[in-house]
């Protein structure tokens, strides 16, 4: 069971991203006919169709040339990048709605979850995730707000600068760790 | 199966098809007109008097509408296994266009009941063109065709009707007699299918156009299809094994109803088969049932039209769909719960869950249309209509994400059950449902599967397709296209199998096109424009994409400015990575082309060095290709403004040319050059030179012309000489970058210069220099770069000067709204016509180093060439030396007094360092000749450099109607050493009568007084005085010193003596005494140059200045008489001794100054006495004479000129010794005191006497 965390700035572009793998195990939701899945093609751009309807998780397919060597982590990082970026069409669309900073399961997509939590500024924190979100990634972005607006109080950092910071790092882990 | 509107499953399906060679646009118009029949009402369906067929026909009044469809392509086979369960699926009427005798057909279970429209009077009348009456008529055809249909349902029906009674409790035999028939229906089948097999149809369908190719992609695999039908008839018996039939009957019966319009029986037969199915757990049935009802709520709905919001205002307070939602949420549940009931190896499991997935996603789609149609008109119109009339909030509110939600639920791994023609309507259905709702990176997130599933097929396609080639060239099959529904893109692979020859088929780009547009809609949400660089077509474009780009450099800067990024860079680059395999695939070299090159432009920044030289690469062989196939597309410029700056050289200074006026020319014969001051209020006088060393000079030079360029912002060049230019490149790519073609864009005077090529190494800048010709004189523009890249179209990039200054890329980026309002403004050079060239081809001085010595007067010779194609009929020397700034600089100051001052200007005017003589006539140098120029040089201590500058010019030009003319310049430095040899010391004057009466030393020699007199050639005395100074040789070698007298009525005299190195020797020469009038002592001193006037510092009273002029014109006078000359009899080295370092007192002017009035002492013995006033000088002590008369104040009166007058004293001396008396003859005024107007005039007379 994977959470993807990414911070995105007002210009969608992610300043902050994080994978995380916890060690809780989770009910599996998936429908039944999710499983036993065909593989009707061995083209290359079938393992993108493949990947982004989700199947690639659960079946192993080729995965296609179209993506070779993805910054960090192969096809499977690339499509929740896509699904999280697709996402912002519903929290976009939820914030009219819901002035709350925290939306939980603002979107739904293959067998993510998708939560947001949106910062005065704009920022807006995206976590897939495949549990029902409930008060623990409520909790969380809370935490990760807290750091994220501790290191926007550098005078060197913009709306606009990535964070790489270490110590964010380490501290978003550990909250990661602590409630997800 | 298509994605219908929502209620598809209520529409009468009627597939048209041109049968016969039609013309497309025939068939679409009378296809269209027959579309224009959407609904046909009830009453007007013919009633069937038949018993058995009109179970289905309504009656006469009832009320209604039957809904029809009408498509052109039959569904695929595979959606076969739905024949029962959803007929609404299945086109069930053939409507031709034209008349034929073509035998009914179809492949599905139920085309059997299919009618083949026969009607010849109809058509022959749609052929001569339909008016209003026709078109009523159609409807009439319509309705007939549909009364055909409904009378064939009962057919269908009954066995299962009759079964259904029977098999009540008896389900085992129910079960077997379902089987039967469904085995009777494939009796029905079996009698049809041969018909519709490959070979009978051909001929029709290859002679239509591409519309019936469904036809026979469909014939063709109905023989495929045919056991998977029977795998899933066994499924579905099985699948009733749980219970009974009937309910699935009652579904079939309710759709047929539903069919036919009959919306209140088939809510019952629902009502009752839901009923039955909630006992029997068969819940993909129960869900068809489920939709079939909210359809039936639907039509109601749409039927009551206006007068709905009267029916629903009873449940006002929640959502009016809520009913219909409940219901679809069940049957989507149930759907998507459904298991295959095989296990899993089976093939048939994988089309039953195919089946199940496509039912599922069909739901789901068919819920969410539901809701977008609510969202798309509002609200639930009529409602909303009522909830104006009535006060309170209108409580139907949908949001999109709501839809947006539901409609995710289509999307999931179970799509891969699907086979791809589904898989790309569902997606397809979805993007464009999300794209309605708003939600664009959904929906290009869909649309990127939409593409690879497109192109998933093209590839298999392809690969099939070059596999059957070898078989087929054996069993000689017609080909088969795995897909060619309505996107055939596999034509473009180019190649036939009709027979051995290769036949190229036109190429219809028109599916590679859509899949382009496709992909730059795409990369387009993501914010990268992918089609931002043009590729275009040379021989068409070129002309007009000149000028297209008027203000280039200012474009790109962008880029540069703190602007964030828009987007997920690592989004876009996949995006765009796949965008380029995509058009790599189909290929569409163009595109591939496009892609890579504005990727590139727009997102290397976030790109990997290996990703940027994949694209650059791709894009080259993109090119190539493209060529290769003779298509002359070439790219726009795509990199980032590459140039940095452009910079003309500056001409080296010998061949800068300087300008003047021509009337300049008139004086330019004077003698000496005029002395430029620091205080010139111009900063560029290339005449006058600045004081320095030759070398700080040429520095300064220099810096100051770099000054003048980049204030006055024009540079100065030269016709037919090669110009050069630096310009700067800037690679930001991580590759090496290929510039095929740069070449100087300019404009004004015809500009000659080559093109170059160059290769800009990776992510670094580059300097170019880059030389022309200008071929004309006139201002020379320049624009800027025209740059060409491999495969591009050359564009021409601008350097505008913003506000004066060069615009390099760092500037440019704030002004650019400036750049906009008004054009731009570029470098202007000015070129002046050919001018001639000269260089010094030798001179006479060794390694340009002059030695002198202090004083001397030697000659430099200087051999010019001209080197040009120009005579030069005009030159003239300018020269400076180390010893000219000081003295301007002492100048300037201010500090010194007005003789000081006099005495700098001197130095610097008639004694200058180096001094030439024009020529009285200047003869023209020609081309290739030489001549020599020669200049003499002053030895002046203190002079350490010099440089000799010569101006010519070429004149005398036949177009020259211009007030002024360009000179050039060569600069010659020298090296100078001046030796300080002789020094001039201690210049006394005394009066000679002193002198000569002293005693002699040597009285043998000198009997008589006036010997001595007459060996100087001194007639009379009184009228002389003699000059003495000391000359002191400082040199190491002898030198002969003379001084000399130059006096108007005096022979000329001197005194020359040899002096030894480190011995002085005493000069003694007499002058004359001579007398300047009042008037010329009192003149002011003159200033020689035309120097600003300064304030003297010291002031000084009027009697001390008039005492100063009087020894300066003294002194000046002086100088005119006695003149020094040296010669060196080792070497013969001839020079002045310069004596105006001497200074002169004013006993010295006493005696150099003739008396006004000569006063004659002599001593009478008898009687002793002495005229006038007598003084003792020097009294002595212990030496007395008595003086008798008064020594002072003894007032002779006014004498007239060449009066005298007689003064006497008397003297006793007391004592022996010598006595020296001293008369001193004072002017009066009238009152016996000075004149104060000017100084007295005193003469004084010395008598000795020797008392023994």
């Amino acid at each position: 069971m994977s959470h993807h965390l990414f911070l995105l700035s007002p210009t969608d572009t992610p300043l902050y991203m994080l994978t995380h793998l916890s060690t809780r195990s989770a009910g599996s939701s998936a429908l039944p006919l999710s499983s036993n899945l065909p593989n009707w093609s061995t083209s290359a751009f079938a393992g993108t169709v493949a990947a982004l309807s989700g199947a690639s998780a659960t079946g192993a397919l080729v995965s296609g040339k179209t993506t070779p060597a993805v910054i960090g982590g192969g096809q499977d990082r690339h499509v929740v990048q896509m699904i999280a970026n697709a996402s912002l069409d519903a929290i976009e669309e939820t914030v009219r709605i819901n002035s709350g900073m925290y939306l939980r399961a603002a979107d739904k997509f293959n067998e993510w979850t998708v939560s947001a939590f949106i910062t005065p500024g704009n920022m807006k924190f995206v976590l897939l995730h495949d549990a029902k979100g409930d008060d623990s990634v409520k909790n969380f972005f809370l935490e990760v707000w807290e750091l994220y607006v501790k290191t926007a109080m550098n005078p060197f950092y913009t709306a606009h600068t990535a964070i790489r910071s270490s110590v964010f790092d380490a501290r978003v882990r550990g909250s990661a760790k602590k409630y997800l | 199966m298509e994605t219908g509107p929502f209620a598809s499953l209520a529409q009468i399906r009627i597939l048209l098809i041109p049968v016969g060679p039609i013309r497309r646009s025939a068939f679409e118009k009378y296809a269209g007109l027959v579309r224009s029949f959407g609904h046909i009402r009830l009453g007007d369906i013919p009633p069937d008097p038949r018993e058995d067929k009109n179970r289905f026909i309504p009656s006469p009044l009832s009320s209604g509408h039957l809904h029809l469809s009408y498509i052109t392509h039959p569904p695929p086979t595979w959606h076969n296994v739905f024949s029962l369960f959803r007929m609404s699926s299945f086109p069930l009427g053939f409507k031709a266009t034209l008349v034929s005798l073509f035998p009914p057909d179809s492949p599905f279970p139920f085309a059997s009941k299919c009618f083949a429209f026969e009607e010849g009077e109809g058509n022959v009348n749609l052929d001569l063109g339909p008016s209003i009456p026709e078109l009523v008529y159609v409807g009439t055809l319509l309705a007939e065709l549909c009364h055909d249909i409904l009378a064939e349902f009962p057919a269908l029906v009954s066995p299962t009707l009759v079964l259904s009674v029977n098999t009540d409790q008896w389900t085992k035999k129910g079960q077997v007699r379902t089987v039967e028939s469904a085995e009777g229906m494939e009796a029905i089948m079996s009698r049809l299918l041969p018909a519709v097999s490959s070979t009978t149809f051909p001929s029709s369908s290859n002679s239509t156009n591409g519309l019936s190719r469904g036809g026979t992609g469909v014939g063709s695999h109905s023989g495929a299809s045919t056991p998977q039908r029977f795998g899933i008839t066994n499924a579905k018996k099985r699948a009733s094994s749980v219970g009974p039939s009937n309910g699935r009957l009652s579904k079939i019966i309710g759709d047929l109803c539903l069919l036919a319009g009959k919306l209140g029986e088939a809510n019952i037969w629902y009502t009752e088969a839901i009923s039955l199915f909630r006992t029997q757990q068969d819940s993909i049935w129960n869900a068809s049932a489920l939709e079939g009802q909210c359809i039936i709520e639907v039509l109601e709905a749409w039927s009551a039209g206006d007068s709905l919001h009267t029916s629903l205002v009873g449940n006002a307070l929640g959502d009016p769909w809520a009913n219909i939602s409940d219901k679809m949420g069940q049957a989507i549940n149930l759907y998507s719960r459904a298991t295959p009931t095989t296990p899993t190896p089976v093939p048939a499991a994988d089309a039953e869950a195919a089946s199940i997935v496509l039912l599922y996603t069909d739901a789901v789609l068919r819920y969410s249309r539901f809701l977008f149609s609510i969202w798309s008109s509002k609200g639930w119109n009529p409602l909303s209509i009522s909830m104006m009339l009535t006060t309170g909030v209108p409580t139907t509110f949908l949001p999109t994400d709501h839809i947006s939600m539901t409609l995710s639920q289509a999307h999931g791994p179970f799509l891969m059950h699907l086979q791809q023609p589904d898989q790309i309507r569902i997606f397809s259905t979805l993007a464009s449902l999300y794209s309605c709702i708003g939600f664009k990176r959904k929906e290009a997130l869909v649309l990127r599967e939409v593409q690879a599933a497109i192109m998933d097929l093209i590839v298999c396609g392809r690969d099939e397709h070059r596999s059957n080639l070898g078989r087929e060239s054996l069993s000689n099959e017609s080909k088969i296209y795995l897909f060619d529904r309505d996107r055939d893109k596999d034509r473009d692979t180019g190649q036939s199998v009709s027979g051995a020859l290769g036949v190229r088929e036109t190429e219809d780009v028109e599916g590679n096109i859509s899949i382009v547009r496709l992909a730059k809609c795409i990369a387009e949400v993501y914010g990268v424009d992918i089609a931002c660089i043009r590729v275009m077509d040379v021989a068409s474009e070129a002309p007009t994409t000149q000028g297209s780009h008027p203000i280039g450099p200012l474009e790109p800067t962008d880029m540069l400015t703190g602007r964030p990024h828009f987007g997920w860079p690592e989004l876009q680059i996949g995006v765009v990575r796949e965008t380029v395999a995509v058009a790599e695939a189909l290929p569409d070299h163009a595109s591939v082309v496009q892609f890579s090159l504005s990727t590139l432009k727009t997102l290397h920044k976030f790109l990997t060095a290996n990703e940027q030289y994949h694209l650059y690469s791709v894009a080259l062989r993109g090119i190539s290709t493209l060529r290769r196939r003779g298509v002359n597309l070439r790219a726009e410029f795509w990199a980032e403004a590459p140039i940095v700056s452009i910079e003309v050289l500056p001409l080296p200074l010998p061949r800068l040319p300087s300008e003047h006026l021509r009337q300049h020319l008139e004086g330019h014969h004077s003698k000496r050059p005029s002395i430029t001051l620091p205080g010139s209020p111009f900063l560029y006088h290339p005449a006058g030179k600045k004081a320095a060393t030759s070398q700080e000079c040429c520095a300064l030079n220099f810096a100051l012309y770099q000054l003048f360029i980049l204030f006055c912002g024009v540079q100065v060049l030269v016709q037919n000489e090669s110009i050069e230019f630096v310009v700067a490149l800037r690679n930001p790519y991580m590759f090496d970058f290929d510039i095929q073609y740069l070449i100087l864009s300019t404009s004004g005077i015809p500009f000659h210069t080559q093109p170059v090529s160059v290769v800009i190494p990776a992510n670094s800048q580059h300097t170019l220099t880059l030389t022309g010709l200008a071929l004309e004189p006139g201002t020379l523009i320049i624009r800027g770069c025209q740059l060409q890249l491999a495969g591009g179209i050359p564009r021409e990039f601008l350097f505008p000067i913003v506000d004066g200054n060069r615009t390099s890329l760092e500037v440019s980026t704030m002004p650019k709204r400036n750049a906009n309002s008004s054009p731009p403004q570029f470098s202007h050079y000015e070129v002046v016509p050919q001018q001639p060239l000269l260089r010094i081809r030798r001179s006479s001085l060794t390694m340009g180093a002059l030695v002198l010595y202090d004083g001397e007067i030697s000659k430099i010779h200087l051999t010019i060439e001209n080197i040009s194609t120009l005579p030069v009929d005009f030159y003239r020397l300018a020269f400076d030396d180390s010893t000219i700034g000081p003295a301007q600089q002492g100048l300037a100051d201010g500090n010194l007094s007005v003789a000081e001052v006099y005495e700098t200007e001197y130095d610097l005017v008639h004694r200058p360092c180096f001094q030439w003589d024009p020529p009285s006539q200047v003869v023209p140098i020609e081309p290739g000749n030489k001549t020599i120029i020669t200049v003499s040089c002053f030895g002046k201590l203190g002079c350490t450099q010099g440089t000799i500058q010569l101006s010519y010019a070429h004149v005398d030009r036949p177009s020259g109607p211009s007030g002024i003319f360009h000179t050039r310049r060569i600069t010659y430095p020298l090296n100078v050493t001046v030796y300080h040899t002789l020094e001039c010391d201690n210049l006394d004057i005394i009066p000679f009568k002193t002198y000569a009466n002293l005693p002699h030393l040597d009285t043998a020699a000198f009997a008589d007084d006036r010997d001595r007199s007459a060996l100087l050639g001194i007639d009379n005395a009184d009228d002389y005085c003699l000059v003495s100074m000391d000359v002191s040789n400082l040199f190491g070698s002898p030198f002969q010193v003379s001084i000399e007298r130059h006096q108007e009525d005096t022979p000329p005299a001197s005194n020359t003596c040899l002096i030894l190195p480190g011995s002085t020797r005493r000069f003694l020469l007499p002058i004359k005494r001579f007398t300047l009038s009042s008037e010329e002592v009192s003149k002011a001193i003159p200033t020689l140059s035309n120097r600003q006037f300064v304030v003297a510092k010291d002031r000084l009273t009027p009697k001390e200045e008039l005492v100063q002029r009087d020894l300066f014109w003294y002194r000046e006078k002086l100088f005119q008489t006695i003149s020094g000359r040296w010669i060196e009899p080792e070497t013969g080295r001839t020079g002045t001794l310069s004596l105006r370092g001497q200074r002169l007192s004013l006993p010295m002017r006493d005696a150099l100054r003739k008396d006004l009035f000569p006063l004659d002492l002599i001593f009478q013995n008898t009687p002793r006495s002495l005229n006038l006033a007598c003084s003792l000088v020097p009294p002595t002590l212990g030496e007395h004479a008595l003086l008798e008369g008064s020594l002072t104040h003894n007032y002779v009166g006014s004498l007239n000129p060449t009066q005298s007058a007689q003064k006497s004293w008397r003297v006793c001396f007391m004592a022996e010794g010598v006595f020296e008396f001293r008369i001193d003859a004072v002017e009066v005024g009238e009152d016996g005191r000075p004149p104060p107007d000017r100084e007295k005039q005193m003469t004084s007379s010395f008598v000795t006497a020797i008392v023994g």
